[in-house]
């Protein structure tokens, strides 16, 4: 059979990888624990022993009115029924007011623990939902690569990919995390997280051998794996069955409080990554109503992650940063909604963030194509400044393809 | 309506007769019955603890090691079993 030519030098043929090679040593995946625990401290010294955590807002959030530039009559020209008046808006200051749902991220403005980033999006941009958030979860715009960012970023910070540093609380795994050296933790109810079986058969499927030495270095890693998935939900489930917290995150946690309950529990993890799910935000149809909910809930989360976080005393250790795939059209459509747009607000919260904000606020008169915001900041230059300003890692040429410059966003 | 739309997916066991396959091999302890699977459904073998734990689940769940006393009733645990090889990370390497 002819050899495919796009095969990696470094690929294994089948026989190989079945058989095993012979004079080949075990391929260990998972060192001995004490290593762990130094891999793990490693990477946590690598992080500063910070801690970032991302919020995926899918469907593309409508940033106008999120943040209302209730100061800028264009607003209230482009959307005459959708606008919502200065007297209903959370004022933040004499020229924006957040959307009336959003008491928590109100709050947090004003208590000075939240930027806000406008304008972020990319050079022609994409109005397909899977294609931005491609986009973004690669920071590749219209190109694309073959690990996630923050797959990229767990590689760069921690290369030695010590188990459980990066964690994906999602229905399946989100290409943002996708990742060359690290396995991410990806779950979603963490009570389901264990393999199913028959109940006569528990015990037997979780005891999973330590082989040492093996002449077949596919077994070795087929067994750590599976060793680490079994050590990984254990402890997930240990940390939520042991998280009791009295905060009130309003209907919708967005997995943020199963983020709590792992760091509570002292997860090695530096990275983690949740979202809302579903294309929730994409508000085509009589938007206000729904999307002052979507936002009550996202706001409610937030606010009650961040008095979460002070419980455990983790408040200063952690950043969340928010994000969407797109904005949304300046004018609003004939279905008292907005269409697929562009440049979008970027949110990030924490103790250790300067409030206020960050970037040049677009025009909502000169417009881009199809009525859209034209975007002012890369989006990757929040990413660096994510990944430089607050993880102190400072080569982004090779993590984001490029040198985005920083926002001074942490203290 | 949605309703209409679902095409119902028809599910039923595999049909294999383990036991049939067993007996048909003359076998006549667990060890050879783990023996024989292992070697019929996996291309690398797992290991020796592996094994060890495959035969002690089938003669735990059959209450006998001997596959003659047990053949009237052993497809079940035998399917267990089979779910078990199924189960194991090896079994990717088939």
């Amino acid at each position: 059979m002819k050899k495919s030519k796009f095969r990696s030098s470094n690929a294994l043929s089948r026989r190989e990888m079945l058989t095993g090679m012979a004079g080949l040593g075990a391929l260990s995946m998972v060192p001995p624990a004490f290593a762990q625990a130094a891999q793990a401290a490693a990477a946590k010294a690598a992080a500063n022993g910070k801690v970032l955590v991302i919020l995926e807002l899918s469907g593309g959030n409508d940033g106008l009115n999120t943040v209302v530039p209730y100061g800028d009559d264009a607003y209230y020209r482009q959307r005459p029924n959708i606008g919502i008046p200065k007297n209903k808006l959370r004022v933040i200051d004499d020229h924006f007011g957040f959307n009336p749902g959003m008491a928590g991220f109100e709050r947090l403005y004003k208590d000075g623990k939240m930027a806000i980033v406008h304008g972020c999006g990319y050079e022609n941009p994409s109005y397909s939902h899977f294609t931005s958030m491609a986009y973004w979860h690669t920071a590749a715009p219209n190109s694309g690569n073959e690990y996630g960012w923050v797959g990229k970023l767990a590689d760069a910070i921690a290369p030695s990919a010590p188990p459980n540093y990066l964690v994906n609380i999602a229905a399946r795994q989100s290409l943002a995390v996708r990742s060359e050296k690290h396995v991410p933790v990806v779950f979603d109810d963490p009570n389901r997280f264990m393999r199913e079986a028959f109940a006569a058969e528990k015990d037997a499927l979780n005891a999973v051998p330590e082989i040492g030495e093996s002449e077949n270095s596919s077994r070795s890693f087929l067994l750590d794996i599976a060793r680490s998935a079994n050590d990984a939900s254990a402890l997930v489930r240990d940390a939520w069955t042991k998280y009791d917290s009295p905060i009130d995150y309003g209907v919708n946690d967005l997995d943020l409080q199963k983020v709590v309950a792992l760091l509570d529990a002292g997860m090695p993890t530096g990275l983690y990554y949740v979202a809302y799910r579903n294309n929730a935000f994409d508000t085509h149809v009589f938007q206000n109503n729904l999307h002052r909910r979507l936002l009550t809930y996202t706001s409610d989360a937030v606010a009650g992650f961040i008095q979460d976080l002070e419980r455990i005393g983790r408040a200063d250790d952690v950043a969340l940063m928010i994000f969407s795939e797109f904005g949304r059209r300046v004018p609003e459509n004939v279905s008292l909604g907005t269409d697929h747009g562009a440049a979008n607000a970027m949110f990030v919260v924490g103790n250790q963030v300067k409030g206020g904000h960050y970037g040049e606020l677009p025009s909502l008169t000169e417009l881009a194509e199809g009525d859209n915001l034209a975007y002012t900041t890369d989006f990757r230059k929040v990413y660096q400044s994510m990944t430089q300003g607050w993880l102190g890692h400072s080569d982004s040429n090779k993590l984001l393809g490029g040198n985005f410059g920083t926002f001074d966003l942490f203290s | 309506m949605a309703i209409e739309r679902v095409k119902p997916i028809p599910r039923h066991t595999a049909r294999i007769n383990l036991s049939e396959m067993i007996l048909e091999q003359d076998i006549e302890t667990t060890d050879e019955a783990v023996s024989y699977l292992l070697a019929r459904f996996m291309r690398v073998q797992p290991g020796s603890e592996t094994r060890s734990m495959l035969i002690d689940f089938l003669s735990q769940d059959l209450g006998t090691s001997s596959i003659v006393d047990a053949q009237s009733y052993m497809e079940d645990s035998l399917r267990l079993v089979l779910h078990l090889i199924m189960s194991q990370p090896e079994y990717q390497l088939s």
